[in-house]
């Protein structure tokens, strides 16, 4: 038993014009404590709805969905999220934002206070924790949506393309910090789980990569990855480059000759992206 | 030199006023006009709060429970379309009744149709609020537990809140439209009435016919909208920007520091037009949330099989003389009436539209001038068309040219200020596509002006229908010093068979009158509509 389960999870999705949509097809695989995963594959694959169902939003068809052996059915205390779009309320502050969160937790003013001001901190946000996200960059609001993924103290991290929103040299920054938090094992969460498109995002960051096929989804590959961290130093080794070639082929066999014979730019593995 | 103008501008109209007032002080009932006019902000005031409560509760109810909005949402379109002027009477007939003609019954009737103008935009807003969150919000409160009182206060009121005012300022002009019918009214051989701006103007047309009077009733009213406008409404839209979730993305355009008086004014009529955007939430909805056409069917049985255990219950009654015939054509008479109105409507929109792009300086004039306009209620104007019409023409003449008149200003706002909308929104594309191929004048107009504004004036054309009904129920009979003065009409008909106290006839008018309403939107608006989907432009 892992820490949490995806065993023999299909979805269909029922569409009122197209009729029943096929999107995972018997997927399985485990989640490790302390674990770094990250699931890559092309748009409409179902990776987002598999993590979806792990954040208790949405059911599998068949199949189940366990944390800790116990099937999940709603969203649990135990694992939080970063939304790709930030999801932040307009007309909260950073600070509020974070304290939102925090709303249904029985635990003191004082100490939400604190955790909040914590998490501003760390991530950054000194001098901003009043503003509104309207008034903040691209990058800062997905610093506050991470702040505020985070200060419910939970044991699991979802990230549903957290990036995808940020232009690259910010996205690169966010990473790095992602990053951070995660090695920082004195505080909670130390399961990160990454749901991303671009594979080079994958391999710098996850211990572990899932490939999906197009849809209907379905784990093709788990690719392990032993290049040692900080790994900053190390996106431009060869390893990395095995790995990019190793899944790109992967991807390419499910996708048709057209992509197979993509050049990728050696000189800039950021941003890099096989799917398209 | 502006300032100068300006000045004198002021000068000139305290001056009319002045006179205006001086001339109108003779009759008593002007001393009371601050009472008239507090009582009719109260009636509407409260109105508001109840149609607040429940546009609230039952949008919220019927935009979150999925098999509750499946029905509810066709009944709530079927109910805004059908012209609900025409069940005052009936509503008023039953309320007083049973409360026996005391002045709460009288105020419960008004409220009930002031209720019944005014309730749509808010829980069309409400539900249009809900269905337009992000996805990514309501998963975000999901998966921090964010739920009841919680969710209710910090997630979904400011959700909705730019979408509720919107409603708001809607439906307060749903109504002034119509207070200023119900404060008086006559029912069988009795006159109703309710203190109020209403029954001064009313008063002043038909009673004492002094034009003076009535000029004051209508600055009044004016000058009340004005203020609510710049002081409640426009305060209350410039908070809903910053509620929005498009601020989200991207940095907020920096506006400009200037705030000179005209610079306010226009950023007021800014905002009225980002209001007039949301009056076609209904029809929005109905395209969008693709509620299936058996649930239209099911509530459309459902109501038919109510209307008929009525009549069942009404042919019971004193028996009622009517005829098919004559019901058809005074049918078509309404609608011939309608058409002209429409027609005129239509030409004076695509008018100023062409005139604005040809024109751009004559935009700021035109949009004022409009918003100044629309913003007293078509219905305050008749009394006052039937006083300067009957001074040259004879009686029956003066109410077919006054009832098209009154038809045109319940229609002409919504066609104008979509069409001003369309053209804010103008591609600036297409006119250098026209430049490089010499498209002029009149291929312009057909092939661009036109067919870019078909969006626009069909919504527009839906609601200018809607407002034109209500408008034939008030228009084709007028009652002066206990003389009936009526044309041949759908409305007058209705209003001779209230008058005559004649319920069975009334029901059987009200229902052939919607049943018009909702056969000309499923079957004329409701197609264009989905063809102007296709037509509208990219935003670039």
């Amino acid at each position: 038993m892992s820490l949490i389960d995806i065993d023999q999870v299909t979805k269909v999705f029922h569409e009122p014009k197209k009729g029943d949509l096929l999107t995972l097809d018997h997927v399985s695989f485990g989640i490790e404590d302390g674990e770094f995963l990250a699931i890559v594959g092309p748009s409409g694959c179902g990776k987002s709805t598999v993590l979806r169902m792990i954040a208790g939003l949405d059911h599998p068809t068949q199949g189940e969905v366990r944390f800790q052996g116990k099937p999940i059915m709603k969203p649990m205390p135990e694992i939080s999220m970063v939304f790709q779009n930030f999801a932040l309320l307009p007309w909260k502050t950073a600070r509020e934002n974070i304290l939102l969160a925090l709303e249904s937790k029985e635990i003191s003013r004082e100490e939400k206070q604190g955790r909040a001001q914590a998490l501003l901190k760390k991530l950054g946000l000194e001098g901003f924790e009043d503003n509104y996200p309207h008034e903040l960059s691209g990058g800062m609001k997905q610093r506050v949506g991470i702040a505020r993924a985070l200060a419910v103290l939970p044991d699991v991290l979802l990230m549903d393309e957290p990036f995808s929103a940020l232009d690259e040299v910010t996205s690169q920054e966010l990473r790095r910090e992602v990053l951070r938090v995660w090695r920082d094992r004195t505080t909670h969460p130390d399961t990160f789980v990454l749901v991303s498109h671009l594979v080079p995002e994958a391999i710098f960051m996850a211990d572990r990569v899932l490939v999906m096929s197009p849809r209907p989804g379905k784990i093709v590959a788990e690719v392990k990855i032993d290049i040692p961290r900080p790994r900053g130093s190390h996106v431009r080794s060869n390893a990395f480059f095995d790995y990019l070639d190793h899944i790109d082929r992967i991807m390419g066999g499910h996708q048709g000759p057209a992509t197979q014979t993509k050049k990728t730019d050696l000189d800039l593995p950021f941003p890099y992206d096989p799917t398209l | 030199m502006r300032r100068a103008l300006l000045g004198l501008v002021i000068l000139a109209v305290a001056t009319l006023v002045a006179i205006v007032f001086w001339k109108a002080w003779a009759y008593h009932e002007t001393h009371l006009l601050p009472y008239y006019a507090l009582r009719t902000l109260l009636r509407l005031g409260i109105t508001y709060i109840i149609c607040l409560a429940f546009g609230l509760a039952i949008g919220i109810l019927a935009a979150t429970r999925e098999r509750v909005g499946d029905i509810l949402i066709p009944l709530l379109d079927i109910l805004q379309s059908v012209p609900v002027l025409g069940f005052f009477p009936l509503a008023l007939a039953v309320i007083i009744r049973s409360l026996h003609e005391s002045t709460l019954g009288l105020e419960l009737a008004s409220m009930f149709l002031l209720f019944t103008s005014m309730e749509w935009s808010i829980v069309f807003g409400v539900i249009a609020g809900i269905k337009a969150m992000p996805a990514s919000i309501q998963e975000m409160s999901q998966v921090f537990n964010i739920r009841g009182w919680d969710y209710l206060r910090h997630v979904l009121l400011p959700s909705i809140y730019p979408y509720v005012i919107a409603g708001s300022v809607l439906a307060w002009g749903g109504g002034w439209y119509f207070v200023i019918v119900t404060e008086f009214v006559t029912f069988g051989d009795k006159v109703y009435s309710l203190p109020g701006l209403g029954y001064y103007l009313q008063l002043a047309s038909f009673q004492y016919g002094s034009v003076w009077m009535a000029i004051a009733g209508l600055m009044t009213i004016g000058l009340i909208v004005f203020l609510m406008n710049r002081f409640i409404w426009h305060r209350l839209d410039e908070r809903a920007k910053e509620y929005r979730f498009l601020a989200l993305h991207g940095f907020k355009a920096r506006e400009s520091e200037e705030e000179g008086f005209w610079s306010r004014q226009m950023k007021s009529v800014g905002s009225r037009l980002n209001v007039i955007r949301w009056l076609h939430l209904p029809s929005w909805l109905i395209v969008n949330l693709r509620i299936s056409k058996a649930n239209y069917l099911f509530v459309i049985l459902v109501i038919a099989g109510l209307v008929s255990v009525v009549f069942y219950g009404v042919m019971r009654l004193p028996v009622s003389h009517l005829q098919a015939g004559h019901i058809a054509l005074v049918t078509v008479y309404s609608l011939g009436r309608l058409l002209i109105a429409y027609v005129m409507a239509l030409v004076i929109a695509i008018s100023l539209a062409y005139l604005i792009l040809q024109r751009p300086r004559a935009r700021n004039f035109v949009i004022l001038t409009a918003d100044v306009a629309q913003s007293i209620p078509a219905l305050a104007y008749f009394p006052i068309l039937w006083l300067i019409l009957t001074g040259f023409l004879s009686d029956q003449l003066s109410l077919q040219i006054a009832s098209v008149l009154l038809m045109l200003t319940g229609m002409l706002w919504y066609l104008v200020f979509n069409t001003i909308e369309a053209v804010e929104h103008w591609p600036h594309e297409v006119d250098e596509v026209a430049g490089v191929f010499h498209i002029r004048s009149n291929q312009y107009l057909r092939h661009i002006v036109i067919p870019a504004l078909f969006p626009a004036l069909i919504t527009g054309s839906i609601l200018a229908w809607g407002g034109g009904f209500n408008a034939t129920i008030v228009s084709e009979y007028v009652n002066i010093h206990g003389n009936a003065h009526s044309i041949p009409g759908l409305g007058s008909a209705l209003d001779l068979a209230s008058n005559a106290g004649n319920t069975s006839q009334l029901l059987v008018l009200l229902v052939v009158m919607s049943g018009i309403v909702l056969l000309l939107n499923h079957f004329v608006w409701r197609r264009l509509l989905t063809r102007a989907s296709t037509y509208v432009m990219e935003e670039g």
